[in-house]
């Protein structure tokens, strides 16, 4: 039911759960890519406890030695190396030499070690080679060059992590010359003494470490410009766990000319700065998910109006209230939770593809996964939902069937029953017939039952000041009409339904004042009580079809039976004389007579608001004219059956016009 | 079937006085009979099929509908209470329009607390005629199609009463008369009590009884 009601308004239903959807999606996804890139860096920041360089910033010095990030803070000693690397419970220190790039991807000097004694989190992984093999480069050899008593070599041999041989397009056995900056432009000095020549190929590991194009220390020292000043760019360091860490992290910082970072610290207190950011984005998306839960509220809530009935119905076959308060809230929930899990698809989408651009230009590969995050923001949009959906939903729990039954044949009572609170509106162009009609209590209780001397109508000037007092052409039209009459026998005043019906009834009846009465008629309608009138109309087909004497006179046949109903001031009762009752015919009429003015209730029902009493003579049956019926409405085939056939002929075949 | 004994509805009216819309010392209809009320607009009529809902709880007196005091009832047993016992049939048919015209058969039976009776939906829906249109929405049926899928409906819980209101108000001549026999017939099959609200004199000549109702009372 819920599903069907949804799909009756797509427009609506759509764009509200676009809204949601958008606000999720941004709201997952600046969670999700937070969360991802988070792991990703720290998954990097994990492959050693301590990043040893030259004293400076550590996030700098972090940024540059894991994540190939912005320049070196400076060159550490090998003294200061060494010192390092004989902390106790150091269980391995690689030296990380860098300056040189080829094609944007860095060069890094190093040793066997980094092959052999890096492990990724989280399981303890090891460097492993997707081809080819690595270069040997001994610790030992490194310490001698920084001792000066090593042996040259000529083995200029090169490590490609994953996406350095995709960025690069080196394969194995390719040689490329290195050039002597990070950028490796075309302006950068080359090492063309340097061919270096591919001879592995890392496997990815989602980290910076793919970026990286990785040589031996001592052939890093053999280029042009290298081995002048002996220095490295950091030491990566892994200690025993426990205790000995804090100490090498001590001892090392105790030093003048050297430093050493926690790179998960370092990367924590990025994600700090970060965070900020992120967390005035969450409130955005969390602003973006209210306005749009605010507007299914409002795309409900619109809705109401329209189905009242609806309710009405599935009250008479026997739904409980509290079916409609699901109904609706159900119908909120499942806009809020498609728009959820749209967002959250959305969130997804964004997260690949941001993904694929961090690992590009980052090295760090996200994997976003749905996860308890994800079913809390889907839970959370649900439950949001099936709040906004309660404000409808209320009001459809508070439908009084017996009130919207009304116009299908049920609900006087309620109609009744609503009168005093003043909730039984009828709106324009609804009817009034045989209904209550709308008030406060007070106006209709001090109201006079019955007609008001008019005298005060008839007094000089008065009609002169209705003309003036007319708020608008048509209306001034139809005054002007009645006045250009006498409003006697000899010339009645020319009334139709336009001027009878020319006003609000239930607007009417409300006091001037809460102790001041007002006369429910307008001055336009008083001022032709008691007057002889001439009227054109149609006969409302009642419960009796011969020798009628009463029958409600209305303005087209249309209107009465098939169009928009009669209000209750565009009906006159018409009484004829004694012993002059006719048949029920459909055909036009045209009525002579006095027009009179009552307000009465009976139990609650407002009786007819016009009386005409037809003089003798005064009804005269014309031919079918109905100028309010649509071209071709033939009451004789649409009445077939329910009303009888007039066997003579109208006695005048007129024209209808005043 | 029916038993009322001095059942008094009566709302306020600005006056501060109570207008009384139902005021019925003794109403007595037996099982299977088909009852028609006449009375111009506003004389009790609705206020009578509302009370005899279930819909309406009046001010005093007793409400009997098939054995059961409604007036003893709470609401949420009265809304079970007409699910499984009444029939409604409205003058505008009221046919939910996002459903077919089978679902909107089922929809007549949704609340009984039975399980969905698709054979039955589809047995009515052959009765009336319509088993073609199965899958029509009501914006795709004629009035007088309306009319027979509104009928099925309100018999979908085989209702020991069926209430109705002007139930041909809406039909022309020949539709009205398929409807009026359509609902007689498998009221007298399965013994189903009918008050059917209407102005027509020539559709209530077709009761059992026909009753005039005026300011709330019945009239000799």
């Amino acid at each position: 039911m819920i599903t069907r009601n949804l799909s009756r308004r797509p427009l609506a239903t759509g764009l509200t759960t676009l809204s949601i959807a958008l606000g999720v999606g941004l709201f997952a996804a600046i969670g999700s890519l937070r969360e991802a890139s988070q792991d990703g860096f720290e998954r990097s920041a994990s492959i050693c406890d301590l990043v040893v360089g030259a004293k400076g910033s550590p996030m700098q010095l972090v940024m540059n030695s894991l994540y190939h990030i912005g320049q070196s803070p400076g060159l550490l000693t090998f003294e200061a190396y060494e010192q390092a690397a004989a902390q106790p419970g150091v269980q391995w220190a690689i030296p990380i030499l860098v300056g040189d790039s080829f094609r944007g991807r860095r060069i890094v000097g190093t040793t066997s070690a980094f092959f052999e004694d890096l492990r990724l989190a989280p399981d303890d992984t090891p460097l492993r080679l997707a081809e080819g093999r690595a270069f040997e480069a001994s610790q030992a050899e490194f310490s001698a060059i920084g001792d000066g008593d090593h042996k040259h070599t000529d083995l200029f041999q090169a490590v490609l992590g994953a996406e350095a041989a995709d960025y690069t397009g080196l394969a194995l056995g390719s040689t490329f010359i290195p050039a002597h900056d990070l950028q490796g432009g075309a302006s950068a000095k080359k090492h063309t003494e340097a061919a270096t020549t591919v001879i592995g190929i890392l496997q990815s590991t989602g980290t910076p470490l793919d970026r990286g194009i990785y040589i031996s220390a001592p052939a890093f020292y053999e280029m042009d410009g290298h081995g002048s000043e002996k220095g490295l760019s950091a030491v990566l360091l892994r200690t025993r766990p426990g205790f000995y860490h804090i100490k090498a992290w001590r001892e090392i910082n105790a030093r003048l000319d050297a430093q050493a970072a926690q790179p998960a610290v370092e990367i924590r207190n990025l994600f700090s700065i970060v965070g900020k950011v992120d967390q005035i984005l969450s409130l955005v998306a969390v602003l973006v998910i209210v306005v749009a839960l605010l507007g299914t509220l409002v795309a409900i809530y619109n809705t109401m109006g329209a189905r009242r009935k609806e309710f009405a119905v599935l009250r008479a076959l026997g739904a409980p209230r509290r079916t409609l308060l699901t109904l609706i809230v159900g119908e909120s929930a499942a806009i809020a939770g498609l728009g959820a899990l749209l967002g959250l698809a959305l969130a997804a989408l964004l997260a690949w593809s941001l993904g694929g651009w961090l690992q590009n230009e980052y090295g760090i590969a996200i994997r976003p996964q749905p996860g308890a995050r994800q079913f809390f923001v889907f839970l959370a949009v649900v439950l949001a939902g099936s709040l906004a959906g309660l404000v409808p939903a209320l009001s459809a729990y508070r439908t009084e069937a017996t009130r919207h039954l009304s116009g299908m044949g049920f609900g006087f009572a309620a109609a009744v029953l609503l009168l005093p609170l003043g909730l039984g509106a009828c709106s324009e162009g609804q009817s009034n017939y045989g209904s209550a009609a709308t008030t406060s209590p007070k106006s209709l209780a001090d109201l006079p039952m019955t007609t008001t001397p008019q005298d005060q109508w008839w007094q000089p000037g008065i009609l002169n000041q209705l003309i003036s007092e007319a708020p608008q052409g048509a209306y001034k039209t139809l005054v002007g009409t009645i006045l250009a009459h006498e409003g006697t026998a000899a010339d009645p005043f020319p009334v139709d339904f336009d001027f009878l019906g020319a006003w609000r009834f239930e607007e009417s009846l409300r006091p001037l004042a809460a102790d001041k009465p007002r006369d429910p008629f307008p001055k336009h309608v008083r001022f032709v009580d008691g007057a002889k009138v001439r009227m054109v109309g149609f006969m409302l087909p009642d419960v009796a079809f011969e020798d009628i004497r009463d029958f409600h006179l209305v303005r087209s046949l249309w209107g009465c039976c098939f169009g928009a109903p009669p209000r209750v001031n565009e009906l006159v009762r018409v009484h004829l004389p004694k012993d002059s009752g006719i048949d029920y015919t459909y055909n036009t009429l045209e009525l002579s007579g006095t027009l009179r003015l009552t307000f009465e209730m009976e139990d609650g029902i407002v009786l007819d608001l016009y009386h005409l009493d037809i003089d003798p003579g005064g009804l005269r049956e014309l031919d079918y004219f109905d100028p309010g019926a649509p071209a071709g409405f033939d009451p004789q085939s649409a009445f077939q059956g329910a009303v009888p056939i007039p066997t003579a002929a109208p006695p005048n075949g007129g024209e209808i016009g005043y | 079937m029916i038993h009322l004994e001095n059942v008094r509805v009566s709302f306020p009216n600005p006056g501060g006085k109570r207008s009384v819309v139902l005021d019925l010392p003794k109403w007595d209809v037996s099982a299977g009979r088909r009852i028609a009320l006449r009375g111009p607009s506003g004389s009790g009529k609705s206020t009578l099929l509302n009370v005899l809902a279930g819909l309406l709880v009046p001010e005093s007196g007793l409400v009997q509908v098939a054995g059961v005091k409604l007036s003893a009832l709470s609401e949420v047993e009265r809304d079970r209470f007409r699910a499984q016992n009444v029939g409604f049939v409205f003058q505008a048919f009221h046919l939910l329009d996002c459903y077919t015209a089978l679902e909107n058969i089922e929809l007549g039976a949704a609340f009984s607390g039975e399980l969905p009776d698709r054979e039955r939906a589809e047995f009515l829906l052959k009765s009336v005629g319509l088993i073609d249109h199965a899958k029509f929405f009501p914006r795709q049926l004629s009035t007088g199609q309306q009319a027979r899928v509104a009928l099925a409906r309100a018999l979908a819980t085989r209702p020991k009463l069926l209430l109705a209101d002007e139930p041909t108000g809406s039909l022309d001549i020949d539709s009205g008369k398929r409807v009026l026999d359509i609902l007689f017939q498998t009221a007298e099959q399965e013994n189903i009590t009918i008050v059917c609200a209407t102005h027509d004199l020539a559709l209530a000549t077709h009761f059992d009884a026909s009753v005039s109702v005026s300011a709330g009372r019945f009239q000799p």
